[in-house]
């Protein structure tokens, strides 16, 4: 268990939740150190340092030993043989959420910020597919989900198949009594990626905003059982 | 010659002018840099595909995402809006 880390107010819950729905990952937030205001550049240096930095500190907590996570050509982590994970900056807060590669064959993790009712609007317009439209509306809370879990499931799946995709590739299915939200393949993207296949997701929020993540175990028959979903518990 | 101001159209001037006011950027934008530096990220790639959207021009979150410059979307956008 990591030892507690200052300034990470507001996002202590969901952090919490999030690794008690991922036990087999390693989750760690480091914030950025504070930088000028109207400076973006030095903001987005100080994240993308935060998020090395929580990277390094959830693979000690995964294998014992920090990891330098390299950079593509797109400016995603490349991680060292042996681990997979993902990295997401909100302001002034990084996480990094690390696997072993022999269990999880992709991590997705994405943090933002809470949505305004009219950004949240605006959004739901392009992020959110009609069946999406028509089950949450444009609730911000909901659309702020919808689209921090298809950010994930892209960090997640699309290193796996070798392709991007855009967010009408996925959709979130709301509960049912049976079972909790659930992300849904709305066309074929790669073989084993079909249309309707479903994919558990983590979807959190807290004071500060939401969290979620995608985890997809290997497919090689070693993995373990798909994570369940998890919904917020305030909805 | 009449110059007809068009609120919903988007040029280069509209583009620039959201791009101030998403990044919160005061400086000068290098048409060939990356957007990313300048404090681009998916929310806000996200809500610049809703604007178009809005204003009758279709380009994709993967579209604007996959090549983040402001010479590659001034070309999109010429584009998608037909020339």
């Amino acid at each position: 268990m990591a030892e507690p880390h200052p300034g990470l107010a507001g996002w202590e819950r969901p952090l919490a939740q999030l690794r008690a729905a991922l036990p087999g990952c390693r989750a760690e937030m480091r914030p950025a150190a504070p930088v000028p205001p109207g400076v973006p550049r030095l903001r987005r240096r100080a994240e993308y340092r935060a998020g090395r930095l929580a990277a390094a500190a959830a693979a000690r907590a995964l294998c014992g030993t920090p990891c330098l996570a390299g950079r593509s050509a797109r400016g995603a982590p490349v991680w060292p043989a042996g681990l997979c994970g993902a990295i997401s900056h909100c302001d002034g807060q990084a996480i990094a959420l690390l696997g072993a590669a022999t269990l999880w064959g992709g991590l997705g993790i994405d943090i933002e910020q809470h949505l305004t009712p009219p950004l949240a609007q605006q959004i739901a317009s392009v992020a959110l597919t009609a069946a999406e439209q028509e089950a949450f509306g444009a609730d911000p809370r909901w659309v702020g989900l919808i689209f921090s879990v298809k950010e994930s499931l892209f960090k997640a799946l699309s290193p796996q198949i070798g392709q991007g995709f855009d967010f009408g590739a996925a959709e979130l299915c709301p509960a049912t009594a049976a079972e909790p939200p659930m992300l849904r393949l709305t066309r074929d993207l790669a073989p084993g990626w079909f249309a309707g296949r479903r994919i558990g997701a983590v979807l959190l929020a807290g004071p500060a905003g939401v969290m979620t993540a995608v985890a997809l175990p290997r497919e090689d028959g070693r993995a373990g059982a798909q994570p369940r979903s998890v919904a917020p518990p305030s909805m | 010659m009449t110059l007809t101001a068009h609120t919903d159209t988007a040029d280069r001037d509209w583009l620039l002018a959201r791009l101030g006011a998403l990044l919160e950027d005061e400086g000068p934008i290098d048409p060939a840099e990356s957007l990313i530096y300048y404090g681009l990220d998916s929310l806000r790639v996200m809500t610049l595909a809703a604007e178009l959207k809005a204003r009758g021009i279709a380009v994709s979150f993967e579209d604007l995402a996959s090549a983040p410059t402001l010479q590659a979307w001034e070309a999109l956008i010429a584009a998608r809006r037909g020339g």
